[in-house]
């Protein structure tokens, strides 16, 4: 339904009929119940101050969600909004930008040559979004700001004269990231090679009434540089400095 | 006691018949009324804004020109797009040069930002003449095509983005570097390049024996996101010769270092090329035909090699199936899978259409031009059925597709329209449109032993159609709604050139009524300079706004104590007000307060009544009137005799039951609750709610004794008619001779 107008006129002295005072009335209650389109929506509807706190059975469940993931989803009649933040810029444990909210040793820490979960490492155990979604499409964006960079170390450049200098190493290392909704890959970011990159994966997917978990997951490829003997630390460390999901149920 | 009197039968209160000799029951004006789904003429329309534009709103920062052109210049174009398969609906509007969309909610009420309501798609369009139509709106699947036949077509995809449609200019050349098998012996490199070569088959092009020389000759173009394919970039040449030296018998691979970027909406580029041609240079080419080499999905890359033998090459390149268009196109349509575009300054007479499929792609092959029969130019192309309609200014051809083949064949010879904004497609009418000598409609197919027919449909008011203005014709719009089950079509009267008066054709009984103002002096009430029907069929009206000063002086939105009507686009809706007027007070900004303008004048105004026999006298002494009751306020009737033009006025009657008038038991009314002014205002939860009911009011008129009567009833307020009958008596009074008097002279 498209913006609504005066369907009967009203004048002073006008007979009161029954239509007289319920068609009008009608037609905007149509809009109340959902019958809505693009005119009835606010030109910049969808900005942060216009979200608000779970308030009904289909918000977030995730009540446990600690300071150190912000979280929040709000619904309407035609669509719902969702989102998980883990950021260096916004949550309180954290300083600065430039300080990352997870760091990951590749050579010391555990981790997979698979797919690895978020939720396996310090302070993203809330990350996961969970929620009750209604039949319809789940349209978001997954965004992820980290850094995987080259390892940059002092090699012997010349014998004669003895020369050294400093060399970059990271052939063949790539990170991907991926969106899973429910444990199902919906999207990913293809291989993004040694670099701070902020990864924008945009993702949409059908969906039952049921409930549904979206987190992301990396694969990274690095390695270890056995023989060389000016080398102690032979993997640059996987950094990640923000993360965030959002995704609206679009019901309707 | 009966009354001593003679009575008509009830008569339908039916639609205009402007005919001499029209039946009883018929009407010469009506307007502003609409036909009750449930019978009869009811008028309980108004018009609202379609933004509300509040008790006041300040435009804080005043943007020259841009506030002039937003409140004051009058709308060039309206189109509603229901953009496919996404429910997002679309109002665009061209106003004073600005193209663009409105939101119905800018969610902000922040009065200084009323600009938000616009998106704005482009700017400094060409401003339609009296004699333009105008820009057409032509969708094709989720894609909009805007053309007016001067700028450059917009090529819209919803939201804000939206690009040049088609290919307007030539696709660019390529750069290659040239091949330099010298270098490989060790010469020094002039230019161009040696890399990659190739000894083994098949990679590689050329001949590598020495003393051999190879030729080739490559074009690219650009693949759209519609499918569609750019024509063929002019060739460029490689030629080179091995020379004699062994570590030169190359086979090489060619060089792009310049591939050039398509315009936006470019997803990808081919290439084609020749089969080696073993010349020593271009002058001498002899083989033109290109083959695909490689389709690059991309748009931004700018080298590619082609190693890519000739033996690889088999698709050969159809050299006609892309050309560039023009600016000029100014009308369109869809239909048969393909866009179709005609007429237009620069080629008046032609129609060209694009490949099936692929909207933006026109072949060399695929026009045809109508300028060898009489007709005139191109005014419109619309589909129907499976046909398309070619109107043209004094005929109209027909488009079909038969055995694979387009044919065109001419329908009418004779009948045609510049009105080109007046055609639409109404059920169970067909394709009217505006002619300078009526309306039309074009029924029928041509399938099945169906034959197209032509036929004029204004005859009931042939007397409106001699008002149109045949200079301004081409101003004409109008706009079909399902949901008020009519056809409105407006146009300037003679001598003005915005459109202020309107017929209409109701299709629940196909009759006829008009729109325009009472006087000619509140014309400007009606200036309505486009028209659109949104998906509920509530129609939207674009307006030529008025500004005045209170002395009467025209003026502009940015003027103090100027008066606006009609700012902004409008509804034809059961608003009890006619759209609202607003105030200016320039200051910090200009401050627009509004106040709601009143209903003009609605008026059913009967034809002259012979009571079936004109030659004898009859008395009228009362007019007995079946309408619905509608409350307390006054209905006036005024009648006149004879073919005066002077109306006298009978006292005033309330559209309510006679019997219980100005009683406590009168049917409950709006308020006020005002004892002079009514003893039953509204209580909610305490007056019981009544169904409208069918009442007769009746009306005392005295007339002399006369041949022919009429009367007219007139209310701003909903007057809901469905019958009439006149009380009258007849004197047996033959006709007078006139020869008695005839052979005297005449007398003074």
């Amino acid at each position: 339904m498209s913006k609504v107008f005066t369907d009967i006129p009203i004048h002073n002295l006008q007979q009161v009929k029954p239509e007289s005072l319920n068609r009008n009335i009608d037609k905007y209650l149509e809009a109340f119940n959902g019958t809505l389109d693009g005119h009835n929506f606010p030109l910049e509807s969808v900005v942060t101050t216009d979200f608000f706190l779970p308030r009904d059975s289909n918000s977030l469940q995730d009540t446990a969600a600690g300071t150190d993931v912000f979280q929040r989803g709000t619904s309407y009649s035609t669509q719902a909004y969702y989102q998980t933040r883990r950021s260096s810029s916004f949550e309180p444990t954290i300083t600065d930008v430039w300080t990352p909210c997870l760091t990951i040793n590749l050579d010391n820490d555990s981790w997979s040559k698979g797919f690895n979960l978020l939720t396996e490492f310090t302070d993203f155990e809330d990350f996961p979004l969970t929620f009750n979604a209604i039949e319809g499409q789940l349209v978001g964006c997954a965004t992820i700001d980290f850094e995987h960079g080259t390892q940059v170390f002092e090699v012997v450049v010349s014998d004669d004269p003895p020369l050294s200098g400093s060399r970059s190493r990271g052939f063949e290392w790539w990170s991907e990231w991926g969106v899973f909704v429910n444990n199902v890959l919906v999207a990913r970011s293809g291989l993004i090679f040694p670099r701070r990159h902020t990864v924008q994966i945009p993702f949409t997917v059908p969906v039952g009434s049921q409930q549904v978990t979206i987190d992301v997951r990396f694969i990274t490829v690095t390695s270890r540089a056995q023989g060389s003997p000016t080398l102690e630390v032979t993997s640059s460390e996987f950094n990640i400095f923000s993360a965030e999901i959002w995704v609206r149920n679009q019901i309707r | 006691m009966s009354v001593k009197s003679l009575s008509l039968k009830l008569a339908k209160a039916g639609g205009i018949d402007q005919d001499l000799k029209a039946p009883i029951g018929t009407a010469e004006d009506i307007f502003n009324f609409r036909v009750d789904p449930s019978r009869g003429w009811l008028c309980d329309r108004g018009i609202e804004p379609w933004i509300a534009p509040g008790a006041s709103f300040t435009v804080a920062e005043v943007i020259p020109g841009l506030i002039d052109t937003l409140l004051g210049a009058k709308v060039d174009s309206l189109f509603i797009w229901t953009k496919q398969s996404t429910g997002q609906t679309y109002i665009l509007a061209e106003q004073g040069g600005y193209l663009f969309y409105i939101w119905g909610n800018k969610g902000s009420s922040v009065a200084s930002d009323w600009r938000r309501n616009y998106i704005i798609l482009d700017a400094n369009r060409h401003i339609p003449r009296q004699n333009e139509v105008g820009t057409q709106y032509i969708p094709y699947g989720n894609r909009l095509l805007i053309i007016n036949g001067v700028d450059k077509p917009i090529w819209f995809y919803g939201d804000t983005r939206l690009r040049d449609f088609s290919f307007l200019l030539p696709t660019p050349t390529p750069d290659i570097l040239d091949i330099e098998p010298d270098y490989l012996g060790g010469s020094n490199l002039l230019s161009g390049t040696a890399f990659p070569n190739f000894t083994t088959a098949p990679l590689g092009l050329g001949d590598r024996a020495s003393g051999d020389s190879s030729f080739y000759a490559y074009r690219i173009s650009f693949i759209t996101d519609s499918g569609s394919e750019s024509p063929l970039s002019a060739p460029i040449y490689v030629n080179w010769t091995i020379p004699d030296d062994t570590a030169a018998e190359k086979r090489f691979g060619i060089f792009f270092n310049e591939l050039p970027i398509g315009p936006k909406g470019t997803v990808a580029r081919r290439i084609y090329r020749t089969k080696n041609q073993r010349l020593g240079d271009s002058q001498n080419a002899v083989d033109g035909v290109f083959y695909f080499v490689k389709q690059l999905n991309d748009n931004s890359s700018t080298e590619f090699i082609d190693i890519i033998s000739d033996t690889s090459l088999t698709a050969p390149v159809d050299t006609t199936a892309s050309t560039v268009i023009d600016t000029a196109y100014k009308y369109g349509a869809t239909w048969n899978g393909r866009l179709w575009l005609g007429g237009g300054l620069t080629h008046p007479t032609k129609i060209i259409y694009s490949l099936s499929g692929l909207p933006e792609q026109f072949s060399i092959s695929g026009y045809f031009d109508v300028g060898n029969e009489k007709g005139g130019a191109i005014t419109a192309l619309y589909s129907y059925y499976n046909n398309l309609l070619v109107f043209r200014e004094a005929s109209i051809e027909v488009i079909r597709f038969n055995n694979g083949a387009f044919s065109i064949s001419q329908v009418s010879p004779s009948v045609g329209t510049r009105a080109s904004n007046s055609i639409q497609l109404i059920p169970s009418i067909g394709v009217v449109f505006l002619t300078n000598d009526g309306f039309y409609a074009i029924t029928g197919g041509l399938d099945g032993g169906s034959a197209i027919s032509v036929t004029k449909i204004s005859s009931p008011i042939s007397k409106e159609v001699g008002l149109i203005s045949t200079a301004s014709i081409a101003k004409a719009v109008s706009v079909y709604s399902e949901k008020e089950k009519e056809y409105w079509c407006h146009y300037p009267t003679k001598g003005t050139v915005t459109p202020s008066r309107g017929a209409v054709i109701h299709t629940l009984d196909t009759s006829w009524s008009l729109r325009h103002a009472d006087s000619p002096e509140d014309s400007y009430l009606f200036n309505f300079t486009a028209m659109a029907a949104d998906p509920e069929g509530n129609i939207i009206l674009g307006t030529a706004p008025t500004w005045r000063l209170p002395n009467g002086n025209s003026s502009t939105p940015s003027t103090n104590t100027a008066i606006g009507h009609l700012v902004g686009l409008q509804v034809w809706s059961g608003a009890s007000y006619w759209g609202y007027a607003l105030t200016a007070a320039v200051g910090q900004g200009i401050t627009y307060t509004s106040a709601k303008v009143d209903l003009p004048l609605n008026i059913y105004e009967s034809g002259w009544i012979d009571f079936g026999n004109n030659s004898i006298k009859h008395r009228v002494f009362s007019v007995d009137v079946e309408i619905m009751s509608y409350g307390d306020y006054a209905i006036d009737l005024d009648w006149g005799q004879d073919y005066n033009s002077t109306w006298n006025s009978a006292p005033s009657q309330q559209p309510a039951k006679s019997e219980i008038l100005f009683t406590t038991a009168e049917d409950p009314v709006f308020g006020p609750a005002n004892p002079a002014l009514t003893k039953v205002p509204f209580t909610v939860g305490t007056s019981a709610l009544k169904e409208g009911r069918l009442i007769r009011i009746r009306w005392d008129v005295q007339t002399s004794l006369v041949d022919n009567f009429r009367f007219r009833l007139k209310s701003d307020k909903p007057l809901h008619l469905l019958s009439y009958n006149l009380i009258y008596d007849s004197a047996d009074q033959l006709p007078l001779n006139q020869r008695a008097r005839g052979t005297s002279g005449q007398p003074w």
